[in-house]
């Protein structure tokens, strides 16, 4: 007995080298097979990702490129690697708009972070590489991006992001390859659903024919209904009904306008915010919205040390849009003025204020259930408490949500009485059972059964905007990607119209902004690559490789100053 | 008899403790770690690192080794399986990391769902399973024994998925006799007791809600019942097959007794020792179709639960749903241990 549970010790132990040796890093220097790297989950912006991959494969042999697919494990494992910079070679990636403000896509990935703002001076900040996709960093992007974060005339903002996206565009900092407007499938028995492109979806016009139920079925539940710690879209689907922000989008657009607030100016220099409240609105559980209710929530959020700010809580997204926690906080007082009105004072201008408190990260939670339920706020003995025009009735963890219409709503009580939001992973199971009837609409349909629902006389298909993009990344520390010449020729190699008709179909578009055409300072007049494999093969012969590519070289030392 | 339950009882221990162990390694092993996950695209370093810190991703695996040299010996132990260990040796499996809910109270109302299904789907196959091979077997090569070997070969070929897509077009989408998924139609509830809600709506007299749940469960349980039907099936038939060639069943034939009562009284009971290992046995194959067809069915059970959790590198979810189907898994083989020293009075003496 005792010598068998050795052996499988030993076993073990040599199972475990190996899958550590495997995850071993390469050795610097070495020559290594050129590698594409494809996505293990779909994406709106690459539905079929390693069918994606194959056919830029096919495309990039064609120009010389002999590129190896390889899946680096699953979703995690794959966004763990990039972020170590350990994706050596090409790799799909994509973006999804939090806000539809361009600082939003931008400044992510080329802006400055953190670390990189030392000192007073802004034009002398350096933009470090270690810590960005790619390891692309250059100065001029992030200095223009960080005075457009600042500036509040749009306009002027608009001409920087547009000279942002044409230097990206001639250094080919990735290759641009899609944007996909997500198609939702409904029952023709259902109308009034508006898909939004950016905040949840407006659920209050819903009618369904012969039932005041509404079944939506999704791919996945939610993870908790307080959204402020929460970055999930199933999660924002369901507290989007119920709680409201001061702002919210306007329907079917990415443009801010006034929610629970009536309206919000700021300062002439943009370091204040006055906001005035809309009154006589009540939370669900009875207590009014007021100032205070919006002071206690923005303060919640911001105070590592409030009592409802808890330790097991990761406030993502208030970090990322307000600068930081406590003092960091680009927002440093939000003043009560009087009952309905308050006034954000922020350290320094913040252009995407209101495309920011439109988030629904940053909607109303009632003070009094926040404080009632403490850290359970949220969960699903609990739910969400807020102004919207439905009301949290119960969670079935992995099974259903179920919301009520909340009849005292402020903008007029919704048409249908309840909705359901059923959690069915399966793609092909979804679809069926809105065949069948047991959900009305759904998102996230597999192209095949897109095909079956435009043809069907009792199904319709209805689009999000586009507010994605789906690119090709380079890894800088790959001596070859360090030419732009290469980058360029496979940008000129991949066929992307094919692509998008091939795997998006209508839905879908070639990108050539980063940014998608829905948000200004998408720049029309880029002349995008063009397929052309003979131009891709003359430009990686003049940049050193007449014969093409199959193996390349990691640079131990690379920090990129362009 | 009593002593080799005994035995049999304390030769589970070190498995279990082995079973926590690998566990716990192998989803350290894979990369990517709970913080990426839940942050996805849009993490900063910053709350990475917090997450890290609050979940004590931070501490050492096993033992920390710089504790020791510092003389820190509560440090040297405080790693990430001894805190595990701690916790579980309290019956405490953790939260989830995702959800902050106890893993417990959660399995407390998925598990329950499973069995239901797994149960379920034992008993057709079991029901099914034995007649057809005792059929098969008392009619070898006639054109019964050649059809429902066919059809249990079928049986244990086919893919879950497959039968599951199938199952709900013809009767949810064409016919419309049964919903497409779920466990229970929105709008029905059963008071819970067992939280079977099968048993539930019997025992509260709630008909309409039993009609229901039959309903849901109809297609979930033949899917996942598919193979182990037809393994059974095709073990059982070769196992009477065998036990009829034995002299003392030529010996009761002689005696003149009738066929029915020499299948019966004297084949089947001795047949039935390797049946009852392959039931013991596709308690696992159960548990594991059971991510499946809880896909395909929007099932709330464990199956799709841990499935997701291990995408998500929800640690204590992993570690706590697989601990448990370990644990069902070795109780199960455990009583066909027992029913097996029942049966053959041999290994009872031994």
């Amino acid at each position: 007995m005792t010598k068998k549970l050795f052996y499988i010790l030993i076993a073990l132990l040599l199972f475990s080298a190996l899958i550590l040796g495997a995850c071993a890093k390469e050795p610097e220097g070495e020559k290594i097979p050129l590698t594409l790297y494809y996505m293990p989950v779909s994406r709106f912006y690459y539905p079929s990702p390693k069918e994606i991959a194959e056919a830029m494969a096919a495309d990039m042999a064609n120009a010389g490129f002999d590129v190896q697919l390889e899946l680096a494990g699953d979703w995690p494992t794959y966004l763990g690697l990039r972020r170590e910079g350990n994706l050596d070679g090409l790799y799909m990636l994509g973006w999804g708009g939090d806000n539809g403000d361009p600082d939003n896509f931008l400044n992510y990935f080329f802006g400055f972070s953190g670390e990189d703002k030392v000192g007073d001076d802004p034009a002398a900040w350096v933009k470090s590489p270690e810590k960005r996709e790619g390891w692309y960093a250059n100065t001029d992007v992030a200095y223009l991006l960080y005075t457009a974060s600042i500036t509040p005339d749009q306009a002027a903002r608009e001409a920087m992001y547009k000279q942002v996206e044409n230097i990206l565009h001639d250094d080919v900092v990735r290759i641009w390859v899609d944007h996909n407007n997500t198609p939702l499938v409904f029952s023709s028995a259902v109308s009034g659903y508006v898909p939004q492109p950016v905040g949840a979806d407006y659920f209050e016009g819903v009618v369904v024919e012969g039932s005041d139920t509404f079944v939506f079925g999704r791919g996945g539940d939610s993870v908790q209904l307080d959204p402020a710690i929460v970055t999930d879209g199933e999660s924002f689907r369901v507290t989007g009904q119920v709680l409201e922000p001061l702002y919210q989008y306007e329907p079917g657009s990415t443009k801010p306008i006034p929610a629970l607030a009536e309206s919000c100016t700021p300062n002439e220099a943009g370091t204040e915010w006055v906001c005035v409240l809309r009154q006589g609105v009540k939370f669900h559980d009875g207590t009014d919205f007021n100032a205070d209710a919006v002071i206690f929530n923005y303060e919640r959020q911001r105070f590592t040390d409030h009592a409802l700010h808890f330790e097991s809580q990761v406030y993502e997204y208030y970090g990322a849009m307000f600068g930081g926690f406590d003092d960091a906080s680009i927002i440093t007082v939000v003043e009560k003025v009087d009952d309905y009105t308050v006034k954000f004072v922020l350290s320094e201008p913040l252009a995407p204020f209101l495309a920011n408190i439109a988030m629904d990260i940053f909607a109303i939670s009632s003070p009094a259930a926040m404080e009632a339920a403490g850290e359970d706020y949220g969960l699903p003995s609990n739910g969400a408490v807020g102004t919207g025009p439905f009301k949290f009735v119960e969670w079935i963890e992995g099974d259903h949500i179920t919301i009520e219409a909340n009849a005292d709503y402020w903008g007029g009580a919704p048409a249908v009485d309840q909705i359901v939001f059923r959690v069915i992973a399966d793609d092909s199971a979804r679809f069926l059972a809105l065949q069948a009837g047991d959900i009305q609409g759904f998102e996230q349909a597999v192209v095949e059964d897109l095909a079956t629902a435009e043809a069907a006389e009792d199904l319709y298909v209805l689009t999000r905007p586009a507010l994605n993009t789906g690119y090709l990344a380079f890894s800088y520390k790959i001596v070859e990607f360090q030419d732009v010449r290469v980058r360029e020729a496979l940008a000129h190699a991949i066929n992307r119209q094919g692509l998008v008709d091939n795997f998006l179909g209508a839905y879908g578009e070639v990108a050539t902004n980063f940014l998608p055409p829905l948000i200004w300072g998408h720049d029309d007049t880029i002349v995008d690559w063009e397929y052309d494999p003979e131009l891709s093969k003359q430009l990686l012969a003049d940049a050193g490789f007449p014969d093409g590519l199959s193996e390349v070289t990691i640079d131990p030392a690379y920090v990129t100053e362009e | 008899m009593i002593r080799y339950i005994f035995q049999r009882i304390l030769s589970v221990l070190p498995t279990l403790i082995g079973v926590t162990f690998v566990i716990f390694m192998f989803q350290r092993l894979i990369p990517g770690d709970p913080a990426i996950a839940m942050l996805g695209e849009h993490a900063t370093d910053e709350s990475i690192e917090r997450i890290r810190e609050q979940l004590g991703l931070n501490r050492p695996l096993f033992l920390d080794r710089e504790a020791l040299v510092d003389g820190d010996l509560q440090g040297f132990f405080d790693s990430q399986y001894m805190r595990y260990m701690a916790r579980l040796s309290r019956l405490d499996l953790g939260d989830s990391i995702h959800r902050r809910i106890p893993v417990m109270e959660t399995l407390k109302l998925r598990f329950p769902a499973t069995v239901e299904l797994s149960l379920l789907s034992m008993i057709i196959a079991v029901i099914i399973g034995i007649p057809v091979g005792i059929v098969s077997a008392s009619r070898r090569n006639t054109a019964i024994d050649s059809i429902s070997m066919v059809g249990s070969l079928i049986g244990v070929s086919m893919p879950i998925f497959w039968l599951g897509i199938m199952e709900i077009m013809l009767f949810a989408v064409i016919l419309q006799w049964l919903p497409a998924g779920a466990r229970l139609s929105t709008g029905i509830e059963i008071e819970s007791i067992t939280n079977l809600v099968l048993i539930d709506s019997l025992i509260t007299g709630n008909m309409e809600g039993f009609v229901d749940a039959i309903s849901h469960i109809a297609m979930p349980a033949v899917a996942l019942a598919t193979i182990p039907m037809g393994i059974i099936a095709r073990m059982t038939r070769s196992s009477m097959l065998d036990v009829l060639q034995e002299d003392y069943i030529r010996t009761a034939k002689a005696k003149g007794l009738g066929g029915r009562l020499v299948l019966f009284r004297h084949a089947l009971k001795n047949a039935a020792l390797p049946v009852v290992t392959i039931i013991g046995l596709q308690a696992g194959t159960l548990l594991a179709g059971a991510v499946l067809t809880e896909t395909i069915f929007s099932w709330p059970g464990i199956g799709r639960w841990i499935y997701d959790a291990i995408l998500g590198r929800d640690y204590p979810i992993v570690q706590g749903g697989t601990l448990l189907i370990a644990i069902v898994f070795l109780g199960v083989n455990f009583l066909v241990d027992i029913l097996y020293a029942l049966l053959d009075p041999r290994i009872r003496y031994k």
